[in-house]
């Protein structure tokens, strides 16, 4: 049973030339990680009965998230969707953010409502509005959390998680 | 005085103390070693218990450490066990074995990665560590292992502490356990020792006693038997020893034999057994040269009981007969040996106390014979073999006949006429004589009344009374009944008690004579001058008459000694009011020296012997007189 888990969740360091497919693997895996760390409200609607991460369509780490296939969260698999304008937020429990997605972010935030881990992996967007923000500490991925966006979002962090992470707000 | 005791009854109970306390010790030991194991069990799976919590609570906080690859934090999640002091290293691994995290405590090596039977097993007991594997769980699956090290040595610890105390435990228990034992043997031996003295030793005289005796004479025998030798053994009885008793009391009867006791001891070699078998029977075992020191000891014996005793301010004179039995000379066993001393000694009692007497075989037919005429004379009453005689006695004033004396025959249908001198002591010993002197009574009142019918009045009859009858209570009525019977007036009965008897029992006779002269019953001193009659007793005796014993008249005339002894005899008795007869007269010589003496009735063959009731009566009718006795007729 643990094959694929180790393949997906041992984390390897990273070689010192960052931003490869390594790199976007190894974010996938942070993803699915913090999704293990945290807690739902109850009243949590899941789209099509799966657990779904949204993410922008040209997205790098896209086929990465992908490729966590038939993984489960929750006893929910999982399911990658776009992060279009057009869709609805709300029915993402996961929404990853890159540079790429800055200007729809700000409409997307006005759409967000509680029930949505937002995780940035660009430092522009995330400062003071995702509730986890990646970073690269010299050729480490480290993450930061900003505790008041997570109980905007009425998300319950781990301690486990709070413990690793690089900073709390 | 050798202990003859094959068994000593110390040792068997130190054996037994010896072998209890063993026992006890093996029990406790085994209890202890099961207890010491039992807890080593205990202790070792509390502390894999404790050490797995400790696993489990490090591996729950390593999750995130593990899943984000942090080792930094998966150090700081282990330093928590450094408040564990018993833990020496522990390490964080991934499923492929890869280590995370490592924390040793001081210089101890770090935990390596987790073999796959050490994963199966969960944890692993070296001979000085545990090692334990915790797997590390998120959403149900694995995905790490948390590995943890501890030292036995606080385990070692705490068990040493705990065989200690146990060991300790066990050894005081022990010890109060031997206290208990040693304490409690103690007074069991003392019981012991106390109930072997009560069975042993006689309380009065603090010799052994009858039981020790046959334990002592059997060993002393089986000792003869197999290393050869001879053994003697000594029965003594004191003679008249009753009578202190009855005069002086038990208490004196008992000072008087512990004192008897005393002298017996030091008259006796330290190899010489003494031992008290009986009321006031004695026996020795002389252990050597026995043969030839029975008599020699016997005669020391007598001689030490010589000297009077002082009992309570009485002067005691005791003597004793002694019988000397030797094994294997006279008998095979040990029965026949007392029973030969016991023979012996009735003979040296018969001859006239105070004296010893070897055994020999005679002595034994002779028992054999008294034995046998003991059995016929039981059934001589119911056969009608007893018959009275009758002897007259005759005034000397004036010739007349003034009385018969009645005699006891015994006519045996095998042996003829057994000697009243062979039977008479056989009844006295046996009882016999209560039945045959009742019986002799009757047939003599009886005789009387026959006699008055046949037109003779007033015949006075003699019966003479024997010591055991004198203690038989209904003797008064007996009497009384045999004379109404006959329709006989008391005045012709006349009693007979000898001498010896009246003195053995001085208190209670003067009052059985008082109420036999009450019933107007005459009373006669039989053998007088044999005993030792006092004449202050004789004073208070209520009697009639004196009856001088043959053997003094044997002897006269020719004896001075007899002859002044007779004299005297007469003179007093007149003087006290009392007549004098004379027995066994048989010459002329006796009669005449009587006569001028001033007897005043004579009885022997001279005048008439003792004939049958039919001839007596043709005597009677003959006129009173016979013919060739004119000496009566002048």
């Amino acid at each position: 049973m643990g094959q694929w888990l180790i393949a997906a969740i041992m984390l390897p360091a990273l070689p010192a030339s960052a931003q490869t497919v390594q790199e976007y693997d190894l974010k996938a895996a942070y993803v699915y990680n913090f999704a293990l760390f945290t807690e739902w409200p109850t009243e949590t609607v899941y789209d099509g009965g799966t657990f779904n991460i949204c993410v922008g369509s040209a997205s790098a780490v896209r086929t990465a998230l992908v490729s966590l296939g038939e993984r489960s969260i929750r006893g929910r698999k999982i399911a990658v969707r776009n992060l279009g304008a057009a869709d609805n937020p709300q029915n993402c429990q996961v929404v990853f953010l890159e540079s790429a997605d800055r200007e729809r972010w700000t409409h997307i935030k006005k759409g967000l409502g509680s029930g949505v881990l937002t995780i940035s992996d660009d430092e522009e967007t995330g400062r003071g509005s995702a509730v986890i923000a990646l970073a690269m500490d010299g050729n480490r991925v480290v993450f930061d959390i900003d505790t008041r966006a997570a109980r905007q979002a009425k998300l319950v962090l781990s301690s486990k998680l709070l413990r690793l992470a690089r900073t709390v707000q | 005085m050798n202990a003859p005791h094959a068994l000593h009854p110390g040792g068997l109970g130190r054996w037994l103390t010896q072998a209890n306390l063993a026992g006890a010790a093996a029990a406790l030991l085994v209890a202890s070693v099961l207890l010491i194991v039992f807890q080593f069990i205990l202790l070792r799976n509390a502390m894999v218990d404790d050490l797995d919590v400790q696993a489990h609570i490090v591996s729950d906080s390593s999750v995130a450490a593990l899943l984000f690859d942090d080792g930094r934090a998966g150090m700081e999640t282990l330093e928590a066990l450094a408040a564990s002091p018993g833990i020496q290293a522990a390490g964080i691994f991934t499923l492929g074995g890869r280590q995370l995290a490592s924390y040793t405590r001081g210089r101890a090596a770090p935990v390596a990665p987790p073999p796959a039977a050490l994963v199966e097993a969960g944890h692993r007991f070296g001979l000085n560590r545990l090692e334990l594997v915790h797997p590390v769980d998120v959403d149900g699956r694995h995905v790490g292992f948390v590995v943890v090290r501890a030292g036995l040595k606080p385990l070692y610890a705490r068990l040493a502490g705990y065989v200690g105390l146990t060991l300790s435990i066990a050894a005081g228990s022990l010890a109060l356990a031997y206290l208990l034992v040693r304490r409690m043997r103690r007074r069991v031996k003392s019981a012991e020792a106390y109930l072997h003295y009560l069975a042993h030793v006689d309380p009065v005289t603090e010799l052994p006693n009858r039981h020790a005796f046959n334990e002592r004479l059997l060993f002393a025998l089986s000792r003869v038997g197999q290393a050869g030798g001879n053994i003697g053994l000594l029965l003594l009885d004191l003679d008249n020893f009753k009578i202190v008793n009855d005069t002086l009391g038990h208490q004196c009867g008992d000072r008087l034999l512990r004192l008897v006791a005393q002298r017996l001891t030091a008259s006796l070699r330290s190899g010489d057994a003494i031992c008290r078998i009986g009321g006031d029977e004695f026996a020795v075992i002389l252990e050597s040269d026995a043969a030839t020191r029975g008599e020699h000891v016997s005669a020391k014996i007598l001689a030490a009981l010589a000297a009077p005793f002082d009992v309570n301010m009485h002067e005691i004179y005791v003597s004793a007969s002694i019988g000397i039995s030797a094994y294997p000379r006279d008998a095979a066993d040990l029965e026949t040996l007392i029973r030969n001393a016991d023979t012996a000694m009735y003979q040296a009692k018969s001859k006239g106390k105070n004296a010893f007497e070897m055994f020999h075989p005679e002595l034994d037919q002779k028992v054999q014979k008294r034995l046998a005429l003991e059995t016929s004379l039981r059934r001589a009453l119911e056969r009608g073999e007893l018959t009275l005689h009758y002897q007259p006695q005759f005034s000397l004033k004036d010739g007349c006949m003034v009385g018969l004396e009645t005699l006891l025959r015994w006519n045996h249908p095998e042996l003829g006429v057994v000697s009243p001198v062979e039977f008479i002591p056989i009844a006295e010993e046996s009882g016999l004589i209560v039945p045959i002197g009742r019986w002799a009574l009757r047939e003599a009142c009886k005789q009387v009344a026959a006699w008055r019918e046949a037109g003779f009045d007033n015949i006075q009859v003699s019966v003479n009374l024997s010591a055991r009858q004198t203690k038989d209570c209904q003797l008064i009525g007996d009497i009384l009944a045999a004379l109404r019977d006959a329709g006989m007036a008391p005045g012709q009965l006349e009693l007979e008690i000898t001498e010896t008897v009246l003195m053995e029992n001085v208190h209670a006779n003067v009052e059985l004579l008082h109420r036999l002269q009450t019933e107007g019953i005459r009373l006669s001193i039989d053998d007088f001058g044999t005993g030792y009659s006092s004449m202050a007793y004789l004073k208070r005796f209520p009697i009639d008459q004196v009856k001088i014993d043959r053997t003094f008249v044997r002897d006269i005339p020719g004896d001075g000694d007899d002859e002044a002894i007779t004299t005297a005899i007469i003179a007093m008795a007149h003087s006290l009011g009392l007549s004098v007869v004379a027995e066994g007269v048989e010459t002329e010589q006796q009669f005449d020296f009587l006569r001028n003496a001033g007897c005043d009735i004579m009885q022997g063959y001279y005048f008439a012997e003792p004939a049958t009731p039919e001839r007596v009566e043709a005597f009677l009718r003959n006129g009173m007189v016979r013919s060739g006795q004119g000496v009566i007729a002048q």
